[in-house]
Protein backbone atom coordinates (compact mmCIF):
# COMPACT_ATOMS: atom_id res chain seq x y z
CA UNK A 1 0.00 0.00 0.00
CA UNK A 2 1.47 3.35 -1.00
CA UNK A 3 -0.76 5.82 1.16
CA UNK A 4 -2.55 5.67 3.85
CA UNK A 5 -5.94 4.41 3.40
CA UNK A 6 -8.56 7.45 3.93
CA UNK A 7 -11.54 6.36 6.89
CA UNK A 8 -13.90 6.30 4.05
CA UNK A 9 -12.21 4.09 1.96
CA UNK A 10 -11.69 1.95 5.22
CA UNK A 11 -15.24 1.37 6.08
CA UNK A 12 -16.22 0.59 2.30
CA UNK A 13 -13.43 -2.45 3.19
CA UNK A 14 -15.31 -3.53 6.53
CA UNK A 15 -17.91 -6.34 4.92
CA UNK A 16 -14.61 -7.84 2.71
CA UNK A 17 -12.66 -7.42 6.33
CA UNK A 18 -15.33 -9.11 7.94
CA UNK A 19 -14.57 -12.55 6.01
CA UNK A 20 -11.26 -11.88 5.81
CA UNK A 21 -11.45 -11.11 1.88
CA UNK A 22 -8.94 -8.34 2.45
CA UNK A 23 -4.48 -8.32 2.29
CA UNK A 24 -2.24 -7.85 4.89
CA UNK A 25 -1.97 -4.14 4.50
CA UNK A 26 -5.63 -3.02 4.68
CA UNK A 27 -6.53 -6.09 7.48
CA UNK A 28 -3.82 -4.16 9.66
CA UNK A 29 -5.25 -0.39 8.21
CA UNK A 30 -8.92 -2.00 9.32
CA UNK A 31 -7.79 -2.99 12.69
CA UNK A 32 -6.23 0.26 13.86
CA UNK A 33 -9.33 1.96 12.41
CA UNK A 34 -11.44 -0.70 14.43
CA UNK A 35 -9.20 0.14 17.71
CA UNK A 36 -10.40 4.25 16.85
CA UNK A 37 -14.14 3.48 15.87
CA UNK A 38 -16.70 2.13 18.63
CA UNK A 39 -19.21 2.13 15.27
CA UNK A 40 -17.35 0.70 12.64
CA UNK A 41 -16.52 -2.19 15.59
CA UNK A 42 -20.28 -2.56 15.62
CA UNK A 43 -20.60 -3.09 11.96
CA UNK A 44 -17.63 -5.92 11.76
CA UNK A 45 -19.22 -7.75 14.95
CA UNK A 46 -22.81 -7.63 12.59
CA UNK A 47 -21.16 -8.44 9.81
CA UNK A 48 -18.76 -11.52 11.05
CA UNK A 49 -22.35 -13.13 13.03
CA UNK A 50 -23.35 -12.95 9.43
CA UNK A 51 -20.31 -14.76 7.74
CA UNK A 52 -20.38 -17.09 10.72
CA UNK A 53 -24.12 -18.50 9.13
CA UNK A 54 -22.35 -19.42 5.80
CA UNK A 55 -20.06 -22.07 7.70
CA UNK A 56 -23.05 -23.40 9.16
CA UNK A 57 -23.45 -27.20 7.72
CA UNK A 58 -22.72 -29.14 11.10
CA UNK A 59 -22.34 -33.07 11.17
CA UNK A 60 -20.40 -34.81 13.11
CA UNK A 61 -16.92 -34.41 14.02
CA UNK A 62 -14.45 -36.13 12.03
CA UNK A 63 -13.41 -39.44 13.28
CA UNK A 64 -9.92 -40.12 15.20
CA UNK A 65 -9.45 -36.46 15.27
CA UNK A 66 -10.22 -36.27 18.87
CA UNK A 67 -7.85 -38.88 19.96
CA UNK A 68 -4.75 -36.81 18.37
CA UNK A 69 -5.81 -33.63 20.32
CA UNK A 70 -5.87 -35.71 23.46
CA UNK A 71 -2.51 -36.48 22.74
CA UNK A 72 -1.44 -33.14 22.25
CA UNK A 73 -3.00 -31.91 25.33
CA UNK A 74 -1.18 -34.18 27.40
CA UNK A 75 2.17 -33.16 26.17
CA UNK A 76 1.47 -29.31 26.22
CA UNK A 77 -0.82 -29.21 29.36
CA UNK A 78 0.35 -27.38 32.34
CA UNK A 79 -0.56 -29.61 34.94
CA UNK A 80 -3.14 -32.55 35.91
CA UNK A 81 -6.86 -31.58 35.89
CA UNK A 82 -7.44 -31.69 39.21
CA UNK A 83 -10.46 -33.60 40.08
CA UNK A 84 -13.86 -32.07 41.08
CA UNK A 85 -14.46 -31.54 44.98
CA UNK A 86 -17.20 -31.67 47.20
CA UNK A 87 -18.68 -27.98 48.43
CA UNK A 88 -19.08 -27.68 52.16
CA UNK A 89 -20.28 -24.83 54.36
CA UNK A 90 -17.21 -23.23 55.12
CA UNK A 91 -16.76 -21.60 58.61
CA UNK A 92 -17.58 -17.51 58.99
CA UNK A 93 -14.33 -15.71 59.35
CA UNK A 94 -13.25 -12.85 61.43
CA UNK A 95 -13.01 -9.76 59.93
CA UNK A 96 -9.66 -9.32 58.72
CA UNK A 97 -7.42 -6.52 61.03
CA UNK A 98 -6.52 -4.58 58.29
CA UNK A 99 -9.30 -1.92 57.64
CA UNK A 100 -9.53 -1.55 53.59
CA UNK A 101 -8.24 1.43 52.56
CA UNK A 102 -8.94 2.86 48.53
CA UNK A 103 -5.82 4.14 47.11
CA UNK A 104 -5.90 7.60 46.28
CA UNK A 105 -8.13 8.18 42.92
CA UNK A 106 -5.57 10.01 41.64
CA UNK A 107 -2.87 7.50 41.66
CA UNK A 108 -5.15 4.12 41.11
CA UNK A 109 -5.97 5.75 37.80
CA UNK A 110 -2.44 5.96 36.36
CA UNK A 111 -1.87 1.95 37.55
CA UNK A 112 -4.84 0.55 37.10
CA UNK A 113 -5.79 -2.26 34.15
CA UNK A 114 -9.63 -2.60 33.77
CA UNK A 115 -9.12 -6.29 33.25
CA UNK A 116 -12.80 -7.91 33.18
CA UNK A 117 -13.19 -10.81 31.76
CA UNK A 118 -16.36 -13.55 31.99
CA UNK A 119 -18.68 -12.40 34.51
CA UNK A 120 -21.60 -14.50 34.37
CA UNK A 121 -24.44 -14.01 36.45
CA UNK A 122 -27.20 -16.90 37.73
CA UNK A 123 -29.70 -14.67 35.84
CA UNK A 124 -28.23 -16.21 32.57
CA UNK A 125 -28.96 -19.50 31.54
CA UNK A 126 -25.82 -20.70 32.46
CA UNK A 127 -26.08 -19.70 36.36
CA UNK A 128 -26.66 -23.52 37.32
CA UNK A 129 -23.63 -24.35 35.68
CA UNK A 130 -22.04 -21.68 37.03
CA UNK A 131 -23.09 -23.01 40.44
CA UNK A 132 -21.91 -26.41 40.41
CA UNK A 133 -18.64 -25.16 39.29
CA UNK A 134 -18.23 -22.93 41.50
CA UNK A 135 -19.43 -25.63 44.12
CA UNK A 136 -16.74 -27.95 42.45
CA UNK A 137 -14.00 -25.12 42.78
CA UNK A 138 -14.59 -24.86 46.74
CA UNK A 139 -12.09 -27.36 47.63
CA UNK A 140 -9.69 -28.04 44.61
CA UNK A 141 -5.67 -28.15 45.69
CA UNK A 142 -4.13 -24.71 45.50
CA UNK A 143 -7.78 -22.63 45.60
CA UNK A 144 -7.52 -19.49 47.58
CA UNK A 145 -10.78 -18.38 49.30
CA UNK A 146 -12.00 -14.61 51.07
CA UNK A 147 -15.14 -14.04 53.06
CA UNK A 148 -16.24 -10.39 51.84
CA UNK A 149 -17.60 -8.77 54.82
CA UNK A 150 -19.76 -5.37 55.09
CA UNK A 151 -18.59 -3.00 57.95
CA UNK A 152 -20.51 -4.76 59.99
CA UNK A 153 -18.47 -7.73 59.75
CA UNK A 154 -21.53 -9.32 57.83
CA UNK A 155 -20.65 -12.45 55.42
CA UNK A 156 -21.74 -10.87 51.89
CA UNK A 157 -20.22 -12.83 49.70
CA UNK A 158 -17.96 -15.67 49.32
CA UNK A 159 -15.33 -16.31 46.57
CA UNK A 160 -12.70 -19.08 45.52
CA UNK A 161 -9.53 -18.00 43.21
CA UNK A 162 -7.86 -21.71 41.54
CA UNK A 163 -4.35 -21.66 40.95
CA UNK A 164 -5.11 -20.72 37.64
CA UNK A 165 -6.59 -17.20 38.14
CA UNK A 166 -10.60 -19.00 37.74
CA UNK A 167 -12.55 -17.18 39.97
CA UNK A 168 -16.19 -17.71 41.50
CA UNK A 169 -17.77 -15.21 43.67
CA UNK A 170 -21.34 -16.56 45.74
CA UNK A 171 -23.23 -13.55 46.48
CA UNK A 172 -25.87 -12.80 48.84
CA UNK A 173 -25.60 -8.74 48.11
CA UNK A 174 -28.38 -6.88 48.37
CA UNK A 175 -30.12 -5.98 44.91
CA UNK A 176 -29.35 -2.57 43.83
CA UNK A 177 -31.69 0.17 42.42
CA UNK A 178 -31.79 0.24 38.54
CA UNK A 179 -28.65 2.18 37.31
CA UNK A 180 -26.10 0.77 39.57
CA UNK A 181 -24.34 -2.15 39.50
CA UNK A 182 -21.85 -4.29 41.63
CA UNK A 183 -18.30 -4.17 40.54
CA UNK A 184 -15.52 -6.32 41.96
CA UNK A 185 -11.99 -5.59 42.48
CA UNK A 186 -8.59 -7.60 43.00
CA UNK A 187 -5.98 -5.80 45.03
CA UNK A 188 -2.47 -6.66 45.32
CA UNK A 189 0.64 -4.28 46.10
CA UNK A 190 -0.17 -2.34 43.50
CA UNK A 191 -3.60 -0.43 42.88
CA UNK A 192 -6.88 -2.18 42.14
CA UNK A 193 -7.67 -4.25 39.17
CA UNK A 194 -11.45 -4.26 38.11
CA UNK A 195 -12.59 -7.57 37.85
CA UNK A 196 -15.71 -6.82 36.43
CA UNK A 197 -19.00 -5.57 36.99
CA UNK A 198 -21.49 -8.17 38.45
CA UNK A 199 -24.89 -6.36 37.69
CA UNK A 200 -26.93 -5.07 40.15
CA UNK A 201 -28.68 -8.64 41.92
CA UNK A 202 -25.61 -11.23 41.35
CA UNK A 203 -25.68 -14.20 42.61
CA UNK A 204 -22.70 -16.37 41.85
CA UNK A 205 -20.43 -14.76 39.29
CA UNK A 206 -17.11 -16.14 37.36
CA UNK A 207 -14.15 -14.37 36.99
CA UNK A 208 -10.89 -14.49 36.12
CA UNK A 209 -7.29 -12.49 37.95
CA UNK A 210 -4.06 -12.38 36.78
CA UNK A 211 -1.09 -12.78 39.28
CA UNK A 212 -2.36 -13.02 43.21
CA UNK A 213 -4.46 -10.29 44.69
CA UNK A 214 -4.15 -10.65 48.12
CA UNK A 215 -7.58 -8.98 48.85
CA UNK A 216 -11.24 -9.13 46.88
CA UNK A 217 -13.55 -6.44 47.20
CA UNK A 218 -17.06 -5.07 46.27
CA UNK A 219 -18.47 -1.57 45.28
CA UNK A 220 -21.70 -0.19 44.27
CA UNK A 221 -21.16 1.83 41.17
CA UNK A 222 -23.21 3.69 38.11
CA UNK A 223 -24.43 0.99 35.55
CA UNK A 224 -21.63 -0.09 33.06
CA UNK A 225 -19.09 0.04 36.34
CA UNK A 226 -15.81 2.45 36.49
CA UNK A 227 -12.10 2.39 35.59
CA UNK A 228 -11.27 3.55 39.21
CA UNK A 229 -13.57 3.83 41.88
CA UNK A 230 -13.77 6.32 44.47
CA UNK A 231 -16.65 4.53 46.40
CA UNK A 232 -15.97 2.48 50.25
CA UNK A 233 -16.00 -1.36 49.17
CA UNK A 234 -19.56 -2.68 50.01
CA UNK A 235 -17.78 -5.71 51.18
CA UNK A 236 -13.96 -6.92 51.36
CA UNK A 237 -11.86 -9.63 52.12
CA UNK A 238 -8.69 -10.99 52.82
CA UNK A 239 -7.77 -14.04 49.97
CA UNK A 240 -5.88 -16.58 52.03
CA UNK B 1 -14.28 -38.86 24.75
CA UNK B 2 -15.16 -40.96 28.34
CA UNK B 3 -16.66 -38.45 30.97
CA UNK B 4 -18.24 -35.93 28.56
CA UNK B 5 -21.36 -36.24 30.02
CA UNK B 6 -20.76 -34.51 32.69
CA UNK B 7 -21.06 -31.43 31.25
CA UNK B 8 -23.94 -32.15 28.07
CA UNK B 9 -26.47 -30.07 29.89
CA UNK B 10 -24.21 -27.04 30.15
CA UNK B 11 -24.12 -23.88 27.77
CA UNK B 12 -21.34 -22.70 26.06
CA UNK B 13 -20.27 -20.42 28.20
CA UNK B 14 -19.95 -22.30 31.34
CA UNK B 15 -18.02 -25.11 29.13
CA UNK B 16 -15.26 -21.94 28.38
CA UNK B 17 -15.37 -21.46 31.76
CA UNK B 18 -14.30 -24.90 32.47
CA UNK B 19 -11.70 -25.15 29.56
CA UNK B 20 -10.37 -22.26 31.42
CA UNK B 21 -9.56 -24.75 34.30
CA UNK B 22 -8.06 -27.21 31.98
CA UNK B 23 -10.69 -29.40 31.99
CA UNK B 24 -10.07 -32.19 29.22
CA UNK B 25 -13.75 -33.23 29.41
CA UNK B 26 -15.25 -29.38 28.97
CA UNK B 27 -13.11 -29.29 25.87
CA UNK B 28 -14.36 -32.33 24.82
CA UNK B 29 -17.78 -31.23 24.87
CA UNK B 30 -17.20 -28.30 22.75
CA UNK B 31 -15.34 -30.33 20.55
CA UNK B 32 -18.42 -32.68 20.01
CA UNK B 33 -20.56 -30.13 19.48
CA UNK B 34 -19.20 -27.60 16.80
CA UNK B 35 -16.18 -29.04 15.71
CA UNK B 36 -18.33 -31.08 13.22
CA UNK B 37 -18.70 -27.42 11.77
CA UNK B 38 -15.34 -26.46 11.88
CA UNK B 39 -14.48 -29.69 9.94
CA UNK B 40 -16.99 -28.72 7.38
CA UNK B 41 -16.09 -25.41 6.25
CA UNK B 42 -12.25 -26.57 6.87
CA UNK B 43 -12.98 -29.33 4.28
CA UNK B 44 -14.98 -27.05 2.02
CA UNK B 45 -12.15 -24.25 1.91
CA UNK B 46 -9.46 -27.20 1.92
CA UNK B 47 -10.47 -29.66 -0.21
CA UNK B 48 -8.14 -31.99 1.58
CA UNK B 49 -9.09 -34.10 4.54
CA UNK B 50 -6.31 -34.66 6.45
CA UNK B 51 -5.16 -30.61 6.25
CA UNK B 52 -8.89 -29.91 7.28
CA UNK B 53 -8.22 -32.26 10.24
CA UNK B 54 -5.13 -30.75 11.26
CA UNK B 55 -7.29 -27.59 10.95
CA UNK B 56 -9.79 -28.90 13.62
CA UNK B 57 -6.91 -29.68 15.53
CA UNK B 58 -5.79 -26.28 16.00
CA UNK B 59 -8.83 -24.44 16.39
CA UNK B 60 -9.53 -26.34 19.30
CA UNK B 61 -5.81 -25.81 20.91
CA UNK B 62 -6.24 -22.48 20.57
CA UNK B 63 -9.22 -22.88 22.58
CA UNK B 64 -7.65 -24.60 24.88
CA UNK B 65 -4.58 -22.83 25.24
CA UNK B 66 -6.22 -19.13 24.61
CA UNK B 67 -9.94 -19.55 26.17
CA UNK B 68 -10.30 -15.79 27.01
CA UNK B 69 -9.96 -14.90 23.60
CA UNK B 70 -13.94 -16.35 23.20
CA UNK B 71 -15.95 -13.11 24.42
CA UNK B 72 -19.54 -13.87 24.40
CA UNK B 73 -20.94 -10.33 23.54
CA UNK B 74 -19.70 -10.88 19.97
CA UNK B 75 -21.45 -14.10 19.53
CA UNK B 76 -21.80 -17.65 20.16
CA UNK B 77 -19.14 -19.75 20.70
CA UNK B 78 -19.38 -21.94 17.30
CA UNK B 79 -19.45 -18.34 15.83
CA UNK B 80 -16.42 -18.08 17.23
CA UNK B 81 -14.83 -21.20 16.45
CA UNK B 82 -16.01 -20.85 12.47
CA UNK B 83 -14.41 -17.20 12.71
CA UNK B 84 -11.21 -18.50 14.15
CA UNK B 85 -11.08 -21.48 12.03
CA UNK B 86 -12.06 -19.40 8.89
CA UNK B 87 -9.07 -17.10 9.08
CA UNK B 88 -6.60 -19.77 9.58
CA UNK B 89 -8.00 -21.57 6.58
CA UNK B 90 -7.71 -18.40 4.94
CA UNK B 91 -4.10 -18.20 5.74
CA UNK B 92 -3.72 -21.58 4.51
CA UNK B 93 -5.34 -21.31 1.11
CA UNK B 94 -3.30 -17.77 0.11
CA UNK B 95 0.19 -19.94 1.49
CA UNK B 96 -0.43 -22.75 -0.55
CA UNK B 97 -0.14 -22.10 -4.29
CA UNK B 98 -0.61 -25.49 -5.12
CA UNK B 99 -4.41 -25.07 -4.11
CA UNK B 100 -4.95 -24.63 -7.98
CA UNK B 101 -4.44 -28.01 -8.79
CA UNK B 102 -6.54 -29.35 -6.13
CA UNK B 103 -9.33 -31.50 -7.27
CA UNK B 104 -12.99 -31.65 -6.12
CA UNK B 105 -13.89 -33.85 -3.99
CA UNK B 106 -17.35 -35.11 -2.45
CA UNK B 107 -17.76 -34.50 1.50
CA UNK B 108 -18.75 -37.51 3.10
CA UNK B 109 -20.08 -37.04 6.48
CA UNK B 110 -18.65 -39.44 8.72
CA UNK B 111 -20.88 -40.68 11.47
CA UNK B 112 -19.41 -40.79 15.30
CA UNK B 113 -20.97 -42.13 18.04
CA UNK B 114 -20.66 -39.32 20.13
CA UNK B 115 -22.26 -36.90 17.98
CA UNK B 116 -26.34 -37.65 18.87
CA UNK B 117 -29.08 -37.43 16.66
CA UNK B 118 -30.59 -34.86 18.84
CA UNK B 119 -27.76 -32.17 17.39
CA UNK B 120 -27.86 -33.61 14.59
CA UNK B 121 -30.91 -32.81 13.77
CA UNK B 122 -30.91 -29.18 15.27
CA UNK B 123 -27.79 -28.84 12.89
CA UNK B 124 -29.91 -29.89 9.95
CA UNK B 125 -32.47 -27.76 10.75
CA UNK B 126 -30.57 -24.40 11.39
CA UNK B 127 -28.59 -25.42 8.05
CA UNK B 128 -32.09 -25.80 5.83
CA UNK B 129 -32.69 -22.23 7.13
CA UNK B 130 -29.36 -21.16 6.03
CA UNK B 131 -29.71 -22.80 3.15
CA UNK B 132 -33.15 -20.89 2.52
CA UNK B 133 -31.61 -18.00 3.51
CA UNK B 134 -28.72 -18.33 0.88
CA UNK B 135 -31.33 -18.44 -1.76
CA UNK B 136 -32.73 -15.30 -1.30
CA UNK B 137 -29.41 -13.32 -2.10
CA UNK B 138 -28.43 -12.35 -5.73
CA UNK B 139 -26.57 -14.21 -7.77
CA UNK B 140 -23.99 -11.70 -7.90
CA UNK B 141 -23.67 -11.67 -4.12
CA UNK B 142 -23.74 -15.30 -3.46
CA UNK B 143 -21.08 -15.48 -6.08
CA UNK B 144 -19.12 -12.80 -4.50
CA UNK B 145 -19.37 -14.03 -1.34
CA UNK B 146 -18.44 -17.54 -1.88
CA UNK B 147 -15.55 -16.62 -3.56
CA UNK B 148 -14.27 -14.76 -0.98
CA UNK B 149 -15.46 -16.67 2.10
CA UNK B 150 -15.38 -20.22 0.68
CA UNK B 151 -12.41 -19.38 -1.96
CA UNK B 152 -10.25 -17.53 0.72
CA UNK B 153 -9.79 -14.88 -2.10
CA UNK B 154 -9.34 -11.64 -1.49
CA UNK B 155 -12.23 -8.40 -2.70
CA UNK B 156 -9.38 -8.23 -5.14
CA UNK B 157 -9.40 -11.76 -6.78
CA UNK B 158 -12.99 -12.50 -6.41
CA UNK B 159 -12.54 -8.97 -9.32
CA UNK B 160 -10.50 -10.50 -11.33
CA UNK B 161 -12.24 -13.59 -11.22
CA UNK B 162 -15.55 -12.33 -11.76
CA UNK B 163 -13.89 -9.82 -14.18
CA UNK B 164 -15.88 -7.16 -12.03
CA UNK B 165 -14.97 -3.81 -10.75
CA UNK B 166 -13.14 -3.88 -7.17
CA UNK B 167 -15.99 -1.62 -5.42
CA UNK B 168 -18.69 -3.57 -7.02
CA UNK B 169 -17.60 -6.86 -5.50
CA UNK B 170 -17.27 -4.95 -2.10
CA UNK B 171 -20.51 -3.42 -2.67
CA UNK B 172 -22.08 -7.17 -3.18
CA UNK B 173 -20.10 -8.48 0.08
CA UNK B 174 -21.78 -5.83 1.86
CA UNK B 175 -25.33 -6.25 0.82
CA UNK B 176 -25.37 -10.20 0.76
CA UNK B 177 -24.35 -10.36 4.23
CA UNK B 178 -26.58 -7.43 5.36
CA UNK B 179 -29.52 -9.53 3.42
CA UNK B 180 -28.36 -12.88 4.24
CA UNK B 181 -28.41 -11.45 8.23
CA UNK B 182 -31.88 -10.13 7.63
CA UNK B 183 -33.13 -13.22 6.10
CA UNK B 184 -32.28 -15.14 8.99
CA UNK B 185 -33.63 -12.48 11.54
CA UNK B 186 -37.02 -12.75 9.62
CA UNK B 187 -37.14 -16.69 9.89
CA UNK B 188 -36.50 -16.49 13.89
CA UNK B 189 -32.89 -17.85 13.62
CA UNK B 190 -30.45 -15.36 15.67
CA UNK B 191 -27.23 -15.52 17.74
CA UNK B 192 -29.76 -16.68 20.94
CA UNK B 193 -31.54 -19.30 18.88
CA UNK B 194 -28.64 -21.01 17.85
CA UNK B 195 -26.31 -20.99 21.07
CA UNK B 196 -26.49 -24.66 22.36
Amino acid sequence: MDRELTPAEIEDLLAAYSIDAVDDDERAAVEEYLTRDPDARADVGDLQRAASYLAYTGGPPPPGVWEQLETKLAGGEPGESPAPPRLVPRARRARSSQPWRWVAAAAVVAALVFAALWLVSRDDSSGSDLAALASSAEHESGARHADLVDADGTVLARAVVLRDGTGYLNSSLPALPGGRTYQLWGLGERAPISLGVMGRDPNVVAFHVAGRPSKLAVTNERAGGVAASTQDPAAVGDVT
Amino acid sequence: MAGVTRFVDFDDVAIVIAVARYDRDALAEAYRRHAGAVFGLAQRMLWDRTVAEEMVQEVFLRLWENPERFDRSKGTLRSFLLMDGHARCVDRVRADARRRDREERSVRADAVANYDIDLEAWDLSVAEHVRAALDALTDGEREAIELAYFGGHTYRDVARILQQPEGTVKSRIRSGLVRLRRELNDRGIDESWIVN
